[in-house]
C-alpha cells in the first residue's frame, strides 16, 4: 500500500515560491488503477515524481507499507524504484543505440537468458514480436511507448508509474497504449498521470489536481470511472 | 557584422571553444616545456671552461716535453699553463656533470680568469700552498655551498669523492659583464702548489691548459685533435664537447620529435571527434544553409577555418603559458642547478607549430568526409546526415543478453571505440617506446660488471700498490688466488649511439686458465695469447657486437671511423681466440707483452682476487670496508651495481617523470573527450537513474567502458612495444651479441602511466556530472 501523508513540494525561484504539491495526502491500495487528472502544471507529473521517490518533498511523508521514504537512503530509494517501480514517462526515453530487446532488458532484474526469453515473450505479447532488434529510431511512436511499457513491467514492480503515457501519441495508438497498461492491473498497481480523462474511463479512482492542491479524489470521480477495480482497495484522498 | 564569420560559432559556445583551446594549449604547454628543458641540458657545454681553452692530459704519469713543446710553438697558441687540479661532480636535471678544478698557481689563476671574462665576486682568491678553492657561483649554487663551507669526500663521496683532504671555499667567481655579456664560463680553482706538494694529492699527473689567440682557436683546437692526441695523450676540446653536445641534442629531437608527432596526432583525433559532435549538433544549421543555397565546399571551409581560428589561438595561448612556465623553471629549477636556458630558443617553436597544423589538416579532412555525405532534404525532416546514413543502421544485429555491458556499448559504437583505442595504443606506443627502449639499452649494458661476480679488483689510485697491502690481501683466507693484471678497456656497442666500456685485462699466460675457471668461461674457438705478443681472446658478445673474428687486428691506430668507439686499447692487437660462453663480458691479453710495450708500461698493474668457493660476498665485504682508501681502488660487483642502479635510477626518474607530464595531458585531453561523451549520454544515465540504477552502479559502468578501450589502446601499445622490442633485439642488438631482457618489468611500468591516469581523470569526470545527476530534470527534458 502507498500512502502520501500532507505532501508539500516548494520550488523556490529567487525570492518567491511556489508550490508545485500543496498538503496532499493518499492511500493507494494494491492492485488499482489511480488517474491523476489536471490541468497543465497542476502538479500532477510533480505529485507521481514524490509518490515514486524520485523527488523529496519540502514537507510530509510517502509510505510504502508503512516504510517512510525519510527514513530510507538514497540507495534504497533508488533500490525500491529498481524493484518495486516501473515508470512510464511522456516521452519513451529509449536508449537509442539499443535494440527494442535490450531496452526492456535494462530494467531486468539479472541480465542472462531466462529474462531475454521473458523480454521476448512480453514484447510478443506487446505485438513486438518482429521488432525485437530493431532501434527505436526504425519503430514508430506506440511501438517506442509499448518498448518503453515492456521496460516497466519486465522486472514485475508492485507499482507502475505512467506520467503521460499518451502525451505525444494520436488517440487510436494512445488508447492502445493505455490499453496494454491497464491489463496490468492483475500484478500491481498502475499510477497514470494525464491531462486526457478519456484515458482513465477505467481507472478505479480518480484524483485531480489544480494548483497543486487536491480537489478531487475516489468516489466523486465516479462519473469517469466505468469499471469497476479487479480487486478491492480504491485509493481515498484525505482532508479535501 | 558577418553572422558566418568562423569566429562567430565559438563566441556563443564559450564552454565548447574552452575545451578545444584547452587541448591544443596544454599539449602545446607540454611539448614545449619538454623541448625546452631537454634542449637546454647540452646548454652547459658553452659554460664549460673548454669554452675559452683547451686542455691536453697524459695517458701515463707525465706529459712528453717533446709533446709540450710541440705545443707551445706551435702557432696561434698564446700560452700554456700546467694544471694538477680534480674533477668533482656537481648535480645537473639529468644525473650528475663533472667540474675540473684547475691546480694552477695564483698568477695563472688571474691570467686564466681575465682570458675568460671571470671576475672575483665575493671573498678572496687562494693562497698559494694551502687548501683553499674558488669557484664560480653558478657551481657554488648548484652545489649550496658558500664561503667558508668544506668540500671532502668525507662530506659527500658522490660529489667530492676525489678530494680526499678537505679543501675551503675562500671566494665565488662572476662573469664580468665589461668583458664579455651572456652566460659567464664556470670556472673553479685550487692551489697548484698545494696539489703538488700534499701527500694525499701528490704524485699525480699533470696536464696542460692551452689557450690559443682568439683568431687561431679552430686551428689550434685542429691541431690538437690531430697530431697530439694519441695512445700517450688524451685532448679536451670545446669542438669535441660541442660534437657529444649535438649528438645529444640529436637523440633528444629523434625522442621526442616521435613523441610530438604522436601528441599531434592524438589531439588532432580528439579535436576531429570533437568536431564531430559538434557537427552532429549543429546538423540542423548546417542543412538549412545548405538548403538555402551555402555550397557543401563552402560549409567545409567555414568549419575548417573555424577549427583553424580555435587551434591557433590555442597555440599562442599555449605558447604564452608555455614561456612563463619555461621562464619559471630557468628562474627556479634552472638557476638553482646553475643551469643556462635560453626561453626564446628556436627548437621548442618548431616542434609546437606543426601540432596546429596537423589538427587543421585532420580536421579538413574529417569535416571534408561528413559532409560528403549531407543531405539537406534528411537533415531538415528528420536530423539525419543523409538517408543513407539511417539505412546503414537497419543493417544490424542480433541483440545482445547484456545490453549495458561495456562490449554491447563499444559494438554499437565502433568508431568510438577505435579512435579511444587508438588514441591510448599511439599515446602509450609514442611515450612509452623511446622510455623503453633507453631502458633496455641501460639494461642491455649491465654485463659489462657481470665478470665482479667472480673476480674483485684492487687498484693502486695513484702510484703502485704498496707491498703491504699486496701481502695483506695475499694472507686473507678467502682470497683464494691474487693475480696481477693490466687493465685495458673495450667498448661494446648499444644502439642506439649508446655503448660500454668493458674490461680486457693484461694476465700472464700461468694465471689465464685460473681466472677463465673462475668465470666459467672456456676458449670456444682459436687459442690463447701467448706470453710476450700482442695477442688478444674475447668474450664472443665481444666479438659479435665489433664484428672480430680470430686473425682481425684491433686497438692502437686501428681504431673504427665510428667517433663513438673509443678502445683503450693503446697498442694494435691480434685477435686469437673468442671465448665462450658470450657473459661475461670479458678478455685477456699477454701481461708479460703490457708490462714491456712502451705504450703500455706507464699502466701501474692492478691485482684480480679469486675468491675461495662460498667466500666471494666475505670477501668483498672485508675489501669494501677494510682495504678501500684514498690509495686505493676498490671494485666488487655491489659497489658497480650499485654505481649501475644511480645510473639506471636517475635516467629512469627523469624520463619517467617526463612521461607523466606527457600522459597528464593525454589524461586531460582523453578525459575532456569522455567528458563530453557523458554528456551526450546524460539522458540515458537519466532514465536508467529514474528506473533504479544507482549513481554508483552508473559510475562504475562508465569506468568499466572506459577501462576496457583504456585496457585495449594499452594492450595494443604494448603489443606494439613488444614488437618493436623484439624487432629492435633481432635487427639491431642479437647480432651485436646483446640482449634485450624483454622479462624485465621496469620497463614495462613505463606503459602504465598513461592507461591509469586516462581512466582516474575519466572516473572523476564521470562521478563530478553523475554526481549532479537529476534524473526528474531528464525525464522532464530540463537537462
Amino acid at each position: 500500500m502507498l500512502q502520501a501523508e500532507d505532501l508539500t513540494l516548494t520550488y523556490r525561484d529567487g525570492a518567491s515560491t511556489l508550490d508545485a504539491v500543496h498538503d496532499v495526502s493518499l492511500t493507494i491500495g494494491d492492485y488499482q488503477f489511480v488517474g491523476i487528472l489536471g490541468p497543465s502544471g497542476s502538479g500532477k507529473s510533480s505529485l507521481l515524481y514524490l509518490l515514486s521517490g524520485l523527488r523529496k518533498p519540502t514537507s510530509g511523508e510517502v509510505y510504502l507499507d508503512d516504510r517512510p521514504y525519510s527514513r530510507m537512503s538514497d540507495r534504497e530509494r533508488v533500490a525500491l524504484r529498481r524493484t518495486e517501480f516501473g515508470f512510464v514517462f511522456q516521452q519513451h526515453f529509449l536508449i537509442n543505440y539499443l535494440t527494442a530487446l535490450e531496452n526492456v532488458m535494462v530494467a531486468a532484474p539479472v541480465q542472462d537468458r531466462a529474462h531475454a526469453a521473458q523480454a521476448r515473450a512480453l514484447l510478443a505479447d506487446l505485438g513486438l514480436k518482429d521488432k525485437l532488434h530493431r532501434f527505436p529510431y526504425e519503430l514508430s511512436g506506440g511501438e517506442r511507448q509499448r518498448v518503453a511499457i515492456a521496460r516497466a513491467m519486465i522486472h514485475r514492480p508492485r507499482v507502475i508509474f505512467a506520467d503521460e503515457p499518451t502525451g505525444l501519441l494520436d488517440r487510436r495508438t494512445g488508447l492502445q497504449v493505455m490499453s496494454l497498461l491497464r491489463s496490468y492491473r492483475e500484478q500491481g498497481s498502475l499510477i497514470a498521470v494525464t491531462h486526457n480523462p478519456e484515458i482513465l474511463t477505467e481507472a478505479n479512482s480518480v484524483i485531480r489536481l489544480r494548483d497543486g492542491r487536491l480537489v478531487m479524489a475516489g468516489e466523486r470521480s465516479a462519473r469517469i470511472i466505468r469499471e469497476p477495480a479487479l480487486k478491492p482497495g480504491p485509493a481515498v484522498a484525505h482532508g479535501e | 557584422m558577418n553572422p558566418l564569420a568562423p569566429t562567430t560559432y565559438y563566441r556563443r559556445h564559450k564552454a565548447g571553444a574552452l575545451v578545444l583551446l584547452a587541448i591544443v594549449g596544454l599539449a602545446t604547454v607540454a611539448v614545449f616545456v619538454l623541448v625546452s628543458v631537454l634542449d637546454a641540458v647540452p646548454l652547459r657545454a658553452n659554460v664549460s671552461y673548454l669554452n675559452k681553452l683547451s686542455r691536453v692530459i697524459p695517458v701515463g704519469d707525465a706529459l712528453d716535453p717533446g709533446i709540450v713543446s710541440q705545443i707551445q710553438t706551435y702557432p696561434g697558441v698564446e700560452r700554456t699553463i700546467p694544471d694538477d687540479g680534480l674533477w668533482i661532480s656537481l648535480p645537473t636535471l639529468l644525473g650528475t656533470d663533472s667540474q675540473r678544478l684547475l691546480g694552477v698557481s695564483g698568477q695563472d689563476a688571474d691570467y686564466l680568469m681575465q682570458h675568460c671574462g671571470v671576475r672575483l665576486k665575493e671573498g678572496r682568491m687562494f693562497e698559494p700552498r694551502r687548501n683553499e678553492f674558488v669557484l664560480s657561483e653558478e657551481v657554488a649554487r648548484a652545489l649550496n655551498l658558500k664561503i667558508g663551507d668544506v668540500i671532502a669526500r668525507e662530506v659527500d663521496r658522490m660529489y667530492y669523492g676525489a678530494v680526499p683532504d678537505p679543501l675551503v671555499l675562500v671566494g665565488i667567481l662572476e662573469g664580468d659583464p665589461e668583458v664579455s655579456t651572456g652566460p659567464s664560463v664556470r670556472l673553479a680553482f685550487v692551489s697548484g702548489e698545494y696539489m703538488t706538494s700534499h701527500e694525499l694529492y701528490a704524485p699525480r699527473p699533470t696536464s696542460l691548459i692551452v689557450l690559443a689567440e682568439p683568431e687561431r682557436r679552430a686551428a689550434v683546437d685542429e691541431f690538437l685533435e690531430t697530431t697530439i692526441d694519441t695512445q700517450y695523450t688524451d685532448v679536451e676540446t670545446f669542438a669535441e664537447i660541442a660534437r657529444f653536445a649535438r649528438m645529444g641534442r640529436a637523440m633528444v629531437y629523434a625522442v621526442f620529435g616521435t613523441v610530438n608527432c604522436v601528441v599531434a596526432v592524438v589531439v588532432a583525433l580528439v579535436v576531429g571527434a570533437i568536431n564531430q559532435i559538434a557537427i552532429a549538433k549543429r546538423l540542423g544549421e548546417l542543412g538549412l544553409l545548405h538548403a538555402l543555397g551555402h555550397h557543401k565546399v563552402r560549409l567545409v571551409r567555414r568549419m575548417t577555418l573555424e577549427t583553424a581560428v580555435v587551434a591557433s589561438i590555442g597555440t599562442l595561448v599555449g605558447l604564452g603559458t608555455a614561456l612563463l612556465v619555461v621562464s619559471a623553471i630557468k628562474a627556479s629549477l634552472f638557476y638553482n642547478l646553475g643551469m643556462e636556458m635560453n626561453v626564446f630558443n628556436l627548437a621548442p617553436f618548431l616542434f609546437v607549430l606543426p601540432m596546429p597544423a596537423v589538427v587543421v589538416a585532420l580536421s579538413y579532412r574529417s569535416i571534408g568526409r561528413t559532409f560528403a555525405r549531407l543531405d539537406a532534404v534528411s537533415i531538415v525532416e528528420r536530423g539525419q546526415l543523409s538517408a543513407e546514413g539511417s539505412r546503414d543502421h537497419q543493417a544490424t544485429v542480433r541483440s545482445s543478453v547484456r545490453p549495458l555491458s561495456s562490449l554491447t556499448f563499444y559494438l554499437r559504437h565502433r568508431r568510438r571505440g577505435i579512435l579511444l583505442v587508438l588514441s591510448t595504443a599511439l599515446m602509450v606506443v609514442g611515450t612509452t617506446l623511446p622510455v623503453y627502449l633507453l631502458s633496455a639499452m641501460t639494461s642491455a649494458m649491465k654485463p659489462y660488471f657481470e665478470h665482479l661476480q667472480y673476480l674483485s679488483e684492487v687498484s693502486p689510485i695513484q702510484s703502485e700498490l704498496d707491498p703491504g697491502v699486496t701481502s695483506q690481501i695475499r694472507n686473507q683466507p678467502a682470497v683464494a688466488y691474487t693475480i696481477p693484471a693490466i687493465r685495458l678497456g673495450m667498448w661494446m656497442i648499444v644502439p642506439p649511439g649508446g655503448g660500454t666500456d668493458v674490461r680486457v685485462y693484461g694476465v700472464t699466460e700461468g694465471d689465464l686458465p685460473i681466472l677463465l675457471q673462475s668465470l666459467g668461461m672456456r676458449v670456444q674457438e682459436g687459442r690463447p695469447p701467448r706470453p710476450h705478443s700482442n695477442e688478444i681472446v674475447l668474450s664472443s658478445a665481444i666479438a659479435a657486437n665489433r664484428g672480430l673474428h680470430v686473425g682481425d687486428v684491433v686497438g692502437g691506430e686501428t681504431g673504427s671511423d665510428d667517433n663513438l668507439i673509443v678502445d683503450d686499447l693503446p697498442v694494435e692487437m691480434v685477435v686469437t681466440g673468442i671465448l665462450s660462453p658470450d657473459r661475461p663480458w670479458v678478455g685477456f691479453a699477454s701481461y708479460e707483452y703490457l708490462r714491456s710495450h712502451e705504450a703500455a708500461s706507464a699502466r701501474t698493474p692492478l691485482l684480480l682476487l679469486v675468491p675461495r668457493e662460498g667466500h666471494k660476498q666475505e670477501l668483498d665485504h672485508w675489501l669494501e670496508g677494510s682495504l678501500a682508501s684514498n690509495h686505493i681502488g676498490i671494485a666488487t660487483y655491489a659497489t658497480k651495481e650499485r654505481e649501475y642502479r644511480e645510473m639506471t635510477t636517475s635516467v629512469s626518474l627523469t624520463f619517467g617523470l617526463l612521461e607523466c607530464m606527457i600522459a597528464a595531458v593525454a589524461a586531460v585531453a582523453l578525459a575532456t573527450l569522455n567528458y563530453i561523451f557523458v554528456l551526450q549520454r546524460k539522458e540515458e544515465f537519466g532514465v536508467l537513474h529514474a528506473i533504479g540504477r544507482s549513481r554508483r552502479w552508473l559510475v562504475s559502468r562508465l569506468i568499466g567502458e572506459m577501462g576496457s578501450v583504456a585496457g585495449m589502446g594499452w594492450m595494443a601499445g604494448v603489443v606494439v612495444c613488444g614488437a618493436g622490442l623484439i624487432g629492435v633485439q633481432m635487427l639491431f642488438y642479437a647480432p651485436r651479441g646483446l640482449n634485450l631482457s624483454i622479462l624485465n618489468l621496469i620497463p614495462w611500468l613505463f606503459t602504465t602511466p598513461l592507461p591509469v591516469s586516462m581512466v582516474l581523470s575519466s572516473a572523476v569526470t564521470v562521478t563530478r556530472i553523475l554526481s549532479r545527476l537529476d534524473p526528474v530534470s531528464v525525464v522532464e527534458r530540463r537537462a
